[in-house]
């Protein structure tokens, strides 16, 4: 998600400040995180989803969740965009498979790294994402795009492509390895 | 597996990924309640996924979008009691439950009040009870409110899905309806050739496809589709007869989704279709 002018851009302490806001109920902190996060949030529903309507139903929904339970973020663990960003992926999933969702948004922590509200380290960390996926094996490569993008499970995969389950389970696994030894090193 | 085992590194990376049956990831979410170590993991695991979702195109939402947001944000932080209110009305009920009178040595019950009851009559109570409704009335109030706008949201999506599902009726009938003019443009003045316009939707397996200009068939046969893909035979895709100015349409044919499409193609089978091609090819595109 290339973004070459940023003029949304907020800290890691901004973020903390406007959660605050918003758990006092004020819709203008709302609207910056809004106005910061918006783009990723709808870009991974759209890769997902295909359809803007679908995306932008949500992206409503995320956001609305966050401000109407902005705790369900765990601020001590990995920054605000980046738990949106699987928030949008697990939910857009669910819309796809037209699902409940099986998780809440509380479920979801993240370990610390990047730093999604960091223009630069943002696009720095996307620039190694597409380096380390072009690095895997087409398999690897397709099977983790089947089960990320696509919200196909393991059985639905090894059904697709002719392998055994287990070889599915470990291509998705070591393909995520590689992925998290790429962008550590 | 229990839930006092500890998940295989595999099992763990599907329950991320939400790719595991319902009843895997029960087991998995109990043991990950009690478990630190697989909780790291997971956490490890959901800052990969985060990092995978960085890797798709770039899109921005609609104005529109963030007003209709902000609008519905707006609205409810304008509602009496919203937040502050709930949690104030939260802390005013906890507190009176366990601010309930004890019975004490100096407060004996009266005569015939069983023990262990707060006394009935006084001024106290009425109020305590005329209290605790308003502020079941203020929480029925918020959740009435959170229902009325979830309500209208989807009704709002649902009227969306059904103006673009007109839509999309209106172009299918423009497109096949024998009533409608189909005129080919051509650049000379020779006589109009036969073409066809195939469009295809290769993740859905949904094609439409019409034709212009089509000679009229003798009796007993009729045209037929076929998918050419990229590996393998032919896919029957349909078969239709021209109308009297030679136009015809097949619309959502059954075919497998997810075939590459190398070609479509049209032959001249025998009434009813053919499962292979029996003759040569009359149109064809890639």
């Amino acid at each position: 998600m290339p973004e070459s002018a940023d003029p949304h851009s907020i800290s890691r302490a901004d973020e903390e400040s406007l959660l605050s806001s918003i758990r006092s109920a004020k819709p203008e902190a709302m609207a910056a995180i809004y106005d910061r996060f918006s783009s990723i949030v709808y870009s991974v529903a759209l890769r997902i989803l295909r359809e803007p309507s679908a995306a932008e139903d949500v992206l409503q929904d995320v956001f609305i969740q966050l401000w109407r339970n902005p705790d369900s973020y765990v601020a001590q663990r990995g920054s605000l965009g980046a738990w949106l960003a699987v928030v949008a992926r697990n939910r857009s999933i669910d819309a796809l498979r037209r699902r409940r969702p099986e998780d809440s948004a509380e479920d979801i922590v993240l370990a610390s790294g990047i730093d999604y509200a960091d223009v630069a380290e943002r696009e720095c960390m996307m620039e190694k994402v597409r380096e380390a996926m072009l690095a895997l094996s087409a398999e690897q490569r397709h099977t983790v795009e089947l089960a990320f993008f696509e919200g196909q499970t393991h059985t639905e995969i090894a059904q697709a492509t002719g392998d055994p389950l287990g070889t599915v389970k470990t291509r998705i696994r070591s393909a995520l390895l590689s992925l998290r030894k790429a962008l550590q090193s | 597996m229990s839930t006092s085992q500890h998940p295989s590194p595999e099992d763990l990376t599907l329950y991320a990924l939400g790719s595991l049956a319902p009843e895997e990831a029960r087991v998995i979410r109990a043991h990950a309640a009690q478990c630190e170590e697989c909780r790291g993991e997971l956490s490890r695991l959901n800052l990969d996924l985060a990092y995978l979702a960085l890797d798709v195109p770039a899109a921005s939402p609609s104005e529109g979008a963030r007003q209709r947001f902000m609008a519905r944000v707006e609205n409810e932080a304008s509602m009496p009691g919203f937040r502050q209110g709930a949690a104030a009305a939260g802390r005013k009920l906890i507190a009176m439950q366990s601010s309930r009178p004890r019975v004490t040595g100096a407060e004996t019950p009266a005569k015939g009040e069983p023990a262990g009851q707060p006394r009935r009559g006084g001024w106290g109570m009425p109020w305590a009870v005329a209290l605790v409704c308003a502020v079941i009335a203020i929480y029925a109030g918020i959740d009435n409110f959170l229902l009325r706008d979830r309500l209208n949201y989807q009704a709002r999506a649902s009227q969306r899905l059904a103006a673009e599902a007109h839509r999309a009726n209106d172009v299918l009938t423009v497109l096949t309806t024998p009533s409608a003019q189909h005129v080919t443009l051509t650049a000379g003045a020779s006589p109009p050739q036969p073409t066809g316009r195939a469009s295809y939707v290769r993740a859905r397996g949904q094609l439409v496809f019409t034709a212009n200009n089509l000679a009229a068939l003798p009796p007993g046969k009729i045209y037929e589709l076929w998918l050419i893909p990229v590996k393998g035979n032919p896919i029957p895709a349909g078969t239709f007869a021209p109308d009297a100015q030679g136009s015809a349409a097949v619309v959502f044919p059954e075919i497998p989704a997810g075939v590459e499409a190398k070609a479509f193609g049209v032959t001249v089978e025998p009434e009813g279709g053919s499962i292979a091609p029996t003759s040569a090819i009359l149109l064809q595109g890639s």
